[in-house]
């Protein structure tokens, strides 16, 4: 070992910090276009000047508005970034078939097969993990969080989240883990293990790498972020909400927010301390998860299931929220069965906790373990069926206008339920002896992430995209992405199932059996029409970075209910909203509060408003973000000193704020709320509008 | 909230003082257990017990009296989710213990097919001093290893 004070691990031969730059030339070169594009986009700013709008408005804001906005831009760039491993995998393994049985000698088959495709085994280790691990930890997750920071306090008719600066601080903690993970890109090396690091394979005998270390400490990051943001949540909706509005006047997306948030302070700190008991054997040497020191591998299966199954349904559960805003609204019916569909989301949060067991069937449960999980699985399906027959049933009869968003919400029906139906498969523990861990479950796991969860939240930003821009998306690439994710998936997924089913397990680097080669050329081919869908997406987002670019920034004030369906109280205010949402706080009297009030002949206030009370920005939130990253690297390369530093400064910057910062926030004067709701009566009355 | 509202708390100085007070003899009684041997002739299981036990004494405690469990307006809520976090952490602890119980014996290596291994070889070296064999020859009579076995397996 040959590491020193100043740079730790880095200059260890043995750590091999660049390895995969010098091996991998895709590494090199996605590497040297991240540090270009990078630059440009840095010497933009600075020519264009826009460093002191982008720290006022952007970067110190505790807008929950604006941080939502920053949340889905992070998750939208990890989006690409998780797909850029995805299409290298298919490619890939539609390339790595060798036919053995025609070699001559064992030797050189094996050779051939190893070297079959481009990517090597090590490297394509890397990336299934990088793909899994970015996927749910750094697009699903911030995606969901970007979508209730925007969403929730305006659909409860609340100016703010409960805790501002906690809500800025976990963005910038998000921030940190993401920025982290992806320097392994470069420095070191990704993890191996898969997105859920089995141990013993990620304890330091077998993975002495940095790896496991960038992993443990990026997503030690995640978790608290979600973690401190899941409080401000709860506490949000329980005590923010607008007068009248008791619980079960809610609307479901809010309701499933708040159950999707107490589930995760379930299952977060489990993770929390599963990844510390890890670091431990990795840097102190403990053997909580190693084979001899009476330690148990299976030990670390089993929490980080506790973590992991129910972790699936914090991503769905707000899924089926928005899908029970949107199929509504485009049927212009009343959602069907209020009530049993907050039972149902309740009845599913305690059924998700415990079933985690069901990942580890073929792992020697023995008959009991086996069938309590599996039966507790099972259950499952039924609280879902009842979601999808209450959507079913609100779109019956009623007058549906196939806009973009509803093309998402019906998409996301049809392959939900397929998906469900693999899942039940999957569930029963002689089926699951078969097909554990086999190219079946990839494609079952797909079918309801990206079918339920992925197809759900672009629903809700095409949904609510006039609602924070003022302006619907270009309508005919909302449709032309639809229809690529959905055709693309079932062409890339179903494939899938089949090579499954013929014997192919997950993970694998090449095969010996050229038989199945059309299959995943097949799905291969579903890859690249996603990709067009996700080029018709991002399309759609810089459309309107342009027009606010021709804005200035200040977006024109349009017409507050967009679709002219809208039902609950995000539709009552302008689009875009101003910082304080509500000029003044709506009074709720049933479910479908803003239906009610256009029902009621309700009339918008125009005079009288008086000064709001905002909470002031702060930049503690962004440097502490600064320092995590900094700590999190000493933690991989073994810096200490490093560590020590950013571990107090961190601290520090946090004490520091609640000292100095501007707790008491600052009021917006009543003529400023004149002005800014005088320019929507303005825009109303031009529209001849009432509400 | 000014620091008037913490301040008609008046009493609770009082109250901070019984619950440090508590969490120190709680405290010591851990450490005192391990650093003067109380424990020293106890099984296990008892040991782990009685660590446990404390562990959860203390929380109740610092939950009681610093942070106030059970008072004030929002006291229903508080301990509405006391309640529902011991039911999650119940569910994880035990559902856990009982999965590991079960997975213990077939995960090769771990530290329940270690015990077992311990378990067979006490039983080989009975049987190799009773045969006078050396106890590397020595083979524990079959029967007996697969009761050992059975037993595990039934559990
Ligand atoms: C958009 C199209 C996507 C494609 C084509 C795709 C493709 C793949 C492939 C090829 C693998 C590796 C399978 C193997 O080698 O066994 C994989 C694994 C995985 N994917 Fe995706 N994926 C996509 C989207 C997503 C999304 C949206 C998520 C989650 C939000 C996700 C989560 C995962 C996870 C967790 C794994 C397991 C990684 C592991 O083995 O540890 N994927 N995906
Ligand atoms: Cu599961």
């Amino acid at each position: 070992m040959s590491s020193s004070i100043l740079l730790g691990r880095l200059t260890d031969p043995n750590a091999h910090a660049l390895d995969m730059l010098k091996h991998e030339p895709i590494v090199l070169y996605t590497v040297i276009s991240i540090g270009v594009i990078g630059a440009l986009v840095l010497a933009a700013i600075t020519l264009m000047g826009w460093w002191k709008p982008l720290w006022r408005n952007w970067i110190t804001t505790v807008d929950h508005k604006r941080i939502g906005i920053m949340y889905i831009i992070l998750a939208i760039v990890m989006l690409v970034r998780g797909f850029a491993d995805a299409i290298m995998m298919r490619t890939h393994q539609a390339m790595a078939f060798v036919d053995t049985a025609a070699m001559t000698s064992p030797e050189t088959a094996k050779l051939a097969a190893e070297s079959a495709g481009f990517l090597d085994s090590d490297h394509y280790s890397q990336i299934f993990t990088a793909h899994g691990t970015i996927m749910i930890f750094f697009m699903a997750t911030p995606m969901l969080f970007g979508i209730f920071n925007y969403i929730i306090p305006l659909q409860i008719g609340a100016r703010d989240v409960a805790f501002p600066f906690l809500n800025n601080l976990g963005f910038w903690i998000t921030f940190a883990g993401a920025i982290l993970i992806n320097i392994s890109l470069g420095l070191g090396a990704f993890a191996r293990g898969g997105w859920l690091n089995y141990a013993p394979y990620s304890d330091i005998i077998h993975s002495p790498g940095t790896g496991t270390d960038y992993y443990l400490w990026s997503l030690q990051l995640s978790g608290i972020a979600t973690t401190i943001g899941a409080v401000n949540f709860i506490a949000t909706i329980m005590t923010m909400r607008a007068p009248g509005m008791s619980m079960f006047k809610m609307p479901v997306f809010t309701w499933t927010s708040l159950v999707s948030n107490i589930l995760i302070l379930m299952i977060y700190p489990p993770l929390t301390v599963v990844f510390i008991l890890l670091a431990l054997d990795r840097y102190a040497g403990a053997h909580f998860f190693t084979n001899d020191g009476q330690g148990n591998p299976m030990l670390y299966v089993d929490l980080v299931w506790v973590f992991g199954h129910p972790e699936v349904y914090v991503l769905v559960l707000p899924a089926f929220g928005i899908l029970s805003e949107i199929v509504p609204n485009f049927s212009h019916k009343r959602l069907f069965g209020y009530t049993s569909m907050v039972w149902a989301t309740l009845v599913i949060l305690i059924l998700s906790f415990i079933v985690w067991g069901h990942h580890f069937f073929t792992m020697g449960g023995g008959t009991a373990v086996n069938t309590v999980f599996a039966i507790a699985t099972m259950i499952i399906a039924i609280p879902t069926g009842v979601k999808v027959f209450n959507w079913l049933f609100t779109m019956y009869k009623g007058r549906i206008s196939f806009e973009p968003p509803m093309l998402w919400a019906m998409g996301m029906i049809f392959t939900f339920v397929g998906g469900g139906l693999t899942g039940v498969l999957l569930s029963i523990v002689p089926a699951d002896w078969q097909i554990h861990n086999s190219a079946f479950l990839v494609a079952h796991f797909h079918h309801t992430i990206i079918g339920g969860v992925v197809f759900s939240y672009l629903g809700g930003l095409a949904y609510w995209f006039p609602k924070v821009f003022g302006v619907k998306p270009n309508r005919a690439l909302g449709i032309a992405s639809f229809w690529c994710w959905f055709i693309g998936f079932h062409v890339a997924f179903y494939p899938i199932y089949y090579v499954g089913l013929e014997g192919i397990t997950r993970r694998l680097q090449h095969f010996t059996d050229p038989g199945l080669q059309p299959a995943l050329i097949t799905a291969m081919i579903g890859v690249f029409i996603i990709a067009l869908g996700i080029i018709c997406f991002v399309l759609q987002v810089l459309g309107v970075i342009v027009y606010g670019f021709r804005h200035r920034g200040k977006l024109p004030v349009q017409d507050n209910d967009s679709w002219g369906a809208g039902r609950s109280l995000e539709w009552a205010t302008s689009s875009p909203p101003p910082a304080y949402n509500f000029a003044t706080i709506p009074t709720v009297h049933t479910t479908d509060a803003f239906w009610d009030m256009k029902q009621s002949g309700h009339v918008r206030q125009t005079t009288g408003f008086h000064k709001i009370h905002m909470p002031s920005n702060t930049a503690a939130g962004f440097w502490a973000g600064m320092l995590l990253v900094a700590l999190g690297f000493g933690l991989v390369w073994h810096i200490w000193w490093l560590v020590a530093v950013t571990f107090v400064g961190t601290i520090a910057v946090i004490i520091a704020h609640s000292f100095l910062g501007n707790e008491d926030g600052y009021y917006i004067p009543a003529e400023e709320v004149q002005k800014t709701e005088d320019e929507l009566t303005a825009f109303l009355t031009h529209k001849g509008a009432t509400a | 909230m000014s620091m008037e509202t913490y301040e008609t708390h008046g009493p609770s100085v009082g109250k901070y003082m019984i619950g440090f007070i508590l969490s120190v003899i709680l405290t010591l009684l851990a450490f005192g257990a391990v650093m003067l041997g109380w424990l020293d002739g106890w099984s296990l299981n008892l040991k782990v017990a009685y660590f446990a036990g404390l562990a959860i004494i203390q929380i109740a405690v610092q939950m009681i009296f610093f942070l106030h469990l059970g008072e004030g307006p929002d006291a229903k809520w508080n301990i509405t989710s006391v309640w529902f976090t011991v039911f999650c952490v119940f569910i994880i602890i035990y559902g856990t213990w009982w999965t590991m119980q079960h997975l213990n014996y077939q995960v090769m290596g771990s530290n329940g097919r270690v015990a077992v291994v311990d378990q067979i070889q006490q039983l080989r070296s009975v049987s190799a001093q009773e045969t006078n064999l050396s106890e590397e020859t020595a083979a524990a009579p079959a029967d007996m290893v697969s009761e050992q076995e059975e037993g595990l397996n039934r559990q």
